[in-house]
């Protein structure tokens, strides 16, 4: 509305088009909280080890210090001096009996997210029963193997979020390039790349997932964070070869063809940077997207491979038994937090992107 | 327009055969055949090294993946989708079978959606910034982040477990085949209560959102303000001028649906054992029953490629400013 004394405050140092946008985003309340949320989130992620778990965070042992609880995030990591001596996982146990000079730093909370917890492991955790309902020693209950629903979510929060940064990583590359080529270009290849697009339009996901999977010999998380990559790229490749048909006419443009530079410059150095904003907003949904597949298809039974513990597992133990509430509850409002905070951030991302948004809703 | 339609009909066709060759490719790299999966499903009934050596010349499992697509091809332009193997019923059959059911969830929920969300969207319009729209908008976005099967699981823990009042799973009851008709449509209605909310929310919220986004574009316009102030009233200006004005988008919108009227959920219909295309679609990929698979990729294919084009005619035909070269 008062354009005219904003105009004459902001007019002297323009800034970029990426800080006017980052500036707009975060002058929105829900945007800022949203942000908070998948920070929250990934700290929750990459903590997942000190928070709960059955391997110390630190231990001394037999001289030395070691870190074994990173071997949640990695087998590798974990010493192999443990495996030399046949801990099999019970750390509570074995570490006083092997090394009576040994101490550890447990985390937080003593439950793991793979295996049940016997009685005998550690002073003041019982045997952990099967289909508990939460309580003091299990927060969110226990699901139909007797694992900690609490340990299974903490440490499945890694894969919610590795699931939707990787594979919208994969798809952003695959769209971007593809997107810009067509846009740029024009012509027969645009017509080409189109076509591509309806094909994996068309293709059940289903169908694309499994098979790619199963053309690997041995499927890993990574895998199928790929395969959810090369499916979710088309709509990103749509938007961003629109912001170069947009864009190849602007002055800008003809001035760099006319100044020589070529033709990879000018797509990657002069027109990618300032369609890059808008290309953002497909991206943040497309994670909200992937989150919601990873959950699907572990809820089908197709999941990520074992070790890797992901909010859809629980969830599909919680259907096969609906009057244990608390294993369609907890995962349930995790996947929707999640959901609803990519969601929320698209939004404000377009709505600080697109002028026109902008300007309809002061 | 016909030489746009015509030319798009012969780009469809190509595009049809890219994605046919690439599914039956890929069906036939999973690991394991229609053959292995019917064994490994009855163990008790192992059947001899030569009768699978004739099962899979029979379904053509022998010949390399090529030649058998350019099979199923040759048959299908003769009308034949082939037979499914698992079921040993023609696949046209069987889809015929399932598309009831999934025709019935859907046709309700889009009724539903549209009944709903246009009432809502035009009130939204006229609520703009008050504290009861934002409250609807807030409910409505929050409802459309949801995930449908987190939904489904939560309305069976609440209305078929702890208050027991509606059907866990399935179609139809027990007792349903003794009922009076009345009595089946009644049963027929309760089953389908939760797998319809299942399906519509999501949709409504996003329609809801979107008319409301499109009306607030238009009542913006000059020729509002003008009809405003000639004495129009506001309803007849929100419904007759401005609303008239969104029905291009939501046109395009309807297009681009079509697909998802016939294809079903296959989650929500394995959760609410629906019997329905999604369910047959998931059982087909478990199965390995390769007919089926490319029966029904083909039936979405051919579906998504017609809602595209029509979307994209019926923008020209509803907006004269649109011409398509």
């Amino acid at each position: 509305m008062d354009n005219s004394k904003n105009d004459s405050r902001r007019d002297p140092p323009s800034r970029g088009f990426a800080r006017e946008v980052a500036g707009r985003f975060f002058s929105r309340k829900l945007a800022c909280l949203a942000t908070l949320v998948v920070i929250f989130l990934t700290l929750v992620a990459i903590f997942a080890p000190v928070i709960v778990g059955t391997k110390p965070v630190v231990c001394r042992y037999k001289g030395g210090i070691y870190y074994p609880s990173l071997g949640y995030l990695d087998r590798e990591w974990e010493h192999p001096i443990f495996r030399i001596d046949k801990f099999r996982n019970n750390y509570a146990k074995n570490l006083p009996k092997k090394d009576p000079d040994s101490w550890a730093f447990w985390p937080m909370v003593y439950q793991d997210p793979i295996r049940r917890v016997r009685a005998d492991e550690k002073e003041g955790v019982p045997d952990s029963e099967t289909l508990q309902p939460p309580s003091i020693h299990h927060l969110f209950g226990t699901d139909p193997a007797g694992v900690d629903v609490f340990a299974k979510m903490v440490h499945g929060t890694r894969t919610a979020l590795l699931v939707g940064f990787v594979s919208m990583g994969i798809a952003a590359l695959l769209g971007i390039v593809l997107g810009a080529v067509a846009g740029y270009a024009g012509g027969w290849i645009d017509h080409f790349i189109n076509r591509v697009i309806e094909v994996v339009l068309c293709v059940p996901t289903l169908i694309l997932i499994l098979a790619l999977i199963a053309i690997v010999p041995k499927p890993t998380i990574w895998h199928m964070m790929a395969v959810i990559g090369l499916t979710r790229w088309t709509d990103i490749a749509r938007l961003t070869r629109g912001e170069f048909l947009r864009l190849r006419q602007s002055d800008f443009v003809q001035a760099a063809v006319a100044l020589g530079i070529s033709r990879a410059a000018i797509i990657f150095r002069h027109i990618l940077p300032n369609a890059l904003a808008p290309v953002l907003v497909p991206i943040t949904f497309g994670m909200a997207g992937a989150v919601q597949i990873e959950a699907g298809l572990s809820f089908l039974g197709f999941g990520t491979p074992p070790p890797h513990p992901s909010w859809g597992e629980i969830l599909d133990d919680g259907r096969a038994n609906l009057t244990c509430w608390w294993l369609v509850t907890f995962p349930g409002l995790a996947i929707f937090a999640t959901v609803l905070a990519y969601n929320i951030i698209g939004e404000a991302l377009q709505e600080a992107t697109d002028p026109r948004l902008r300007d309809a809703r002061r | 327009m016909l030489n746009y339609i015509v030319r798009r009909l012969m780009m469809g066709v190509v595009t049809l055969l890219a994605i046919t060759a690439l599914v039956y490719g890929l069906i036939r790299n999973i690991p394991g055949d229609p053959v292995s999966a019917q064994n490994a499903m009855n163990v008790d009934r192992k059947i001899s090294k030569e009768m699978e050596d004739q099962q899979r010349r029979l379904y053509r499992l022998d010949r390399p993946w090529p030649v058998a697509y350019a099979l199923w091809m040759s048959d299908l332009a003769r009308g034949d989708l082939g037979t499914s193997i698992a079921r040993n019923i023609p696949v046209a059959r069987l889809i015929q079978e399932r598309v009831g059911p999934t025709l019935l969830l859907s046709s309700a929920s889009l009724l539903l959606t549209y009944l709903l969300a246009i009432p809502l969207g035009l009130w939204s319009t006229v609520r703009a910034g008050q504290p009861d729209e934002r409250f609807l908008g807030t409910l409505l976005y929050m409802l459309y982040s949801l995930p449908a099967f987190v939904a489904a699981l939560f309305l069976q823990i609440v209305f078929a477990v702890q208050w027991d009042i509606l059907p866990l799973r399935g179609m139809t009851g027990d007792q349903f085949d003794s009922l009076p008709f009345w009595g089946r449509v009644w049963d027929l209605f309760l089953h389908a209560l939760l797998p319809v909310t299942c399906y519509t929310y999501g949709a409504l919220a996003y329609y809801t959102r979107f008319i409301r986004a499109n009306m607030q574009e238009v009542i913006r316009q000059d020729y509002i303000r003008t009809a405003l102030a000639k004495g129009v009233s506001p309803t007849a200006v929100v419904v007759k001028h401005a609303f008239r004005n969104t029905l291009i988008p939501l046109v395009t919108l309807m297009g681009l649906t079509l697909p998802s009227l016939l294809s079903g959920s296959v989650i929500l219909e394995q959760i609410f054992a629906w019997p329905g295309m999604g369910r047959l679609f998931f059982e087909a990929i478990l199965e390995r029953d390769y007919p089926t698979i490319m029966g029904l990729t083909l039936m979405f294919s051919l579906l998504t490629l017609a809602g595209q084009l029509l979307a994209d005619v019926l923008y020209a035909v509803v907006d004269p400013r649109v011409t398509l070269d």
